[in-house]
């Protein structure tokens, strides 16, 4: 299918700010912001002549000195995993206009990068979905042993990957909706982005994953719940008009759609453990 | 290292492995339920479709750096049966004469594709890489006595990787076995495919039972000639000296099960996962990257 690059950056112009989420954008900004500090540290020994501690060199203190001091920022990685199986065509009517799920993802999609680029993260936002329905195969190995074998089948869409930057993805973050199709191999999606985030030399590492899947495996998302831990990446799982993302550790479900950008940031506000401002 | 990365890493090392000869894979899946090693595969006009099963690992375990040898070295294994067998003589053979001669063909023919491996030197370390896992399933299981029939298999696989001249850390059980001779027979043919190898596992088949046969008939002779309450030995023939060494004094036959080279990997990883058929994860037949078709 061909994509038209002027329209798909028109849509990403034209993508609104999300409603009532002001607060919860600078809170976050604030949080992700990857500066590095620099200070001066007092009551030192050796250094430079710190003029406020003179009166102290008079009672015979010898830690009069000051020194630059150096923070290194913490950096962040994001890694945002947007489903784009077909059911992401559903959706609501409001004043006899439909509004798909896959839509308002979008647009919250870019209201994130946005905000990510702003604050100076390394961020990766990536689609995917199943071409093929889920294979199940029985395989005989030449010593007689029978394998049952289930079989996922993913396709990644790369909208912003790392180290791109925002300017030349917004055609490609424009053109979300063109690629809804087939099925959610949840599985293999986020394994396969836990080990590509694993990779980032960041020292904090979210995976936002937003998704409408229903009746996930409880015992594959512990597990992969289990490993985000292990790699040092917290995991949270938006769900979109469905409850059945409660199998995560990290979660919330979005029922009404356009309370999904608002829901969405306080969540990664949240799992970066910060309590928001009223917004 | 974690049991997540070394699995991404391995199959990632497979498929390079394979690319780098100039072979193309069509499909390529990996599965880590298995309790051993194997792999299935069809060569299709487009390329090779492939399954590589490999034992349960967990993925938040800590994998030592001995088990990661260990897991190149059997996954360059079964790269080496996708490269130089043939599965049509192998498959004709076992449906025909059955799953004793599917494992006979086994036995002979994973020596032979390993020396094919080396030989190519599609990968230059195959060697050391096939010597550490032999070594150390046979450091972990031991050898099998001289006289265990079911066990003929994993002799063939280890005296004739001795042939290959890989350093094998027990003495030979053929002088000793009953079958000694039919299985140096087997050993010292030429074979350069799977074809002269079914050949070979089939003759060596018919010999095998026949020498059963008449060692069974022996057996019921003097059993009726000490009046048949004596009990005594099994018809198998002596206990060897081998019988002695590693875990194999154990077994029983009848009871024991025969060994396989994976067992030592399966059994060192088993305990790490839980094993159960619905917690089996899903596995990723194709992962691909979808491309932007601008105007």
């Amino acid at each position: 299918m061909k994509l038209n690059r002027a329209e798909c950056e028109k849509t990403y112009l034209a993508t609104p700010e999300i409603q009532n989420s002001g607060a919860l954008r600078s809170n976050l900004l604030r949080l992700l912001r990857s500066i590095d500090l620099v200070g001066w540290s007092s009551h030192e020994e050796s250094g430079r002549l710190d003029r406020r501690a003179l009166t102290r060199f008079a009672s015979g203190s010898v830690n009069i000195f000051s020194r630059r001091q150096f923070v290194e920022a913490e950096n962040s990685a994001v890694t945002v995993l947007v489903d784009l199986s077909s059911s992401m065509h559903k959706g609501v009517v409001k004043d006899g206009e439909t509004i798909k799920r896959i839509q308002v993802v979008r647009d919250v999609t870019i209201q994130l990068s946005r905000l990510l680029d702003r604050a100076k993260v390394d961020f990766n936002e990536t689609g995917f979905f199943q071409s093929r329905s889920d294979s199940c195969t029985d395989v005989k190995t030449h010593s007689g042993e029978t394998h049952e074998l289930r079989g996922e089948d993913c396709v990644f869409v790369p909208f912003k990957q790392w180290n791109e930057t925002l300017v030349r993805c917004v055609a490609k973050l424009g053109a979300i909706t063109n690629f809804c199709r087939g099925g959610t191999p949840a599985y293999t999606a986020i394994e396969r982005s836990l080990l590509d985030l694993s990779k980032q030399d960041s020292k904090r590492k979210i995976l936002f994953i937003l998704t409408d899947a229903e009746a996930f495996e409880g015992s594959h998302i512990k597990h992969l719940d289990d490993l985000a831990e292990r790699l040092g990446i917290k995991m949270v799982a938006v769900g979109i008009q469905t409850y059945d993302v409660a199998v995560f550790k990290h979660h919330t479900t979005v029922m009404n759609l356009q309370g999904l950008g608002e829901q969405a940031f306080a969540k990664l506000l949240q799992t970066l453990g910060r309590r928001h401002v009223a917004s | 290292m974690l049991g997540f990365k070394l699995k991404r890493g391995v199959e990632a090392s497979v498929e390079r492995i394979f690319k780098s000869t100039g072979r193309e894979f069509d499909s390529l899946s990996f599965s880590w339920t298995g309790k051993t090693a194997a792999v299935s595969f069809t060569r299709e006009a487009k390329g090779v479709v492939a399954r590589i099963i490999f034992p349960n690992l967990d993925d938040k375990a800590d994998i030592p750096e001995s088990t990661h040898h260990d897991l190149v070295g059997y996954a360059v294994h079964e790269l080496g049966h996708v490269w130089f067998t043939e599965n049509e003589p192998w498959d004709l053979a076992r449906q025909g004469y059955g799953a004793f001669v599917g494992a006979l063909i086994n036995g002979l023919e994973d020596p032979r594709i390993e020396q094919c491996v080396i030989d190519s030197g599609y990968v230059p370390n195959a060697r050391v890489l096939f010597n550490h896992v032999v070594r150390t399933v046979l450091l972990k299981e031991g050898y099998a006595q001289a006289d265990d029939f079911k066990n003929i298999p994993f002799m063939l696989a280890i005296e004739g990787r001795r042939l290959n001249g890989y350093s094998i850390p027990f003495p030979s059980v053929l002088p000793d076995s009953p079958w000694g001779d039919d299985l140096e027979w087997a050993l010292r043919q030429p074979a350069t495919s799977t074809a002269d190898v079914a050949d070979i596992a089939i003759e060596l088949n018919l010999r095998l039972q026949q020498k059963r046969q008449e060692q069974q008939e022996q057996q019921e002779q003097q059993q009726q000639q000490q009046g048949g309450g004596q009990g005594g030995q099994d018809g198998q023939g002596k206990p060897s000296k081998q019988g002695k060494q590693g875990k194999q004094g154990k077994q029983e036959e009848g009871k024991a099960k025969a060994i396989e080279l994976g067992d030592a990997l399966s059994d060192q990883l088993s305990d790490l996962i839980p094993q159960g058929r619905s917690s089996r994860v899903p596995i990723a037949t194709s992962v691909s990257i979808a491309t932007f078709n601008w105007e």
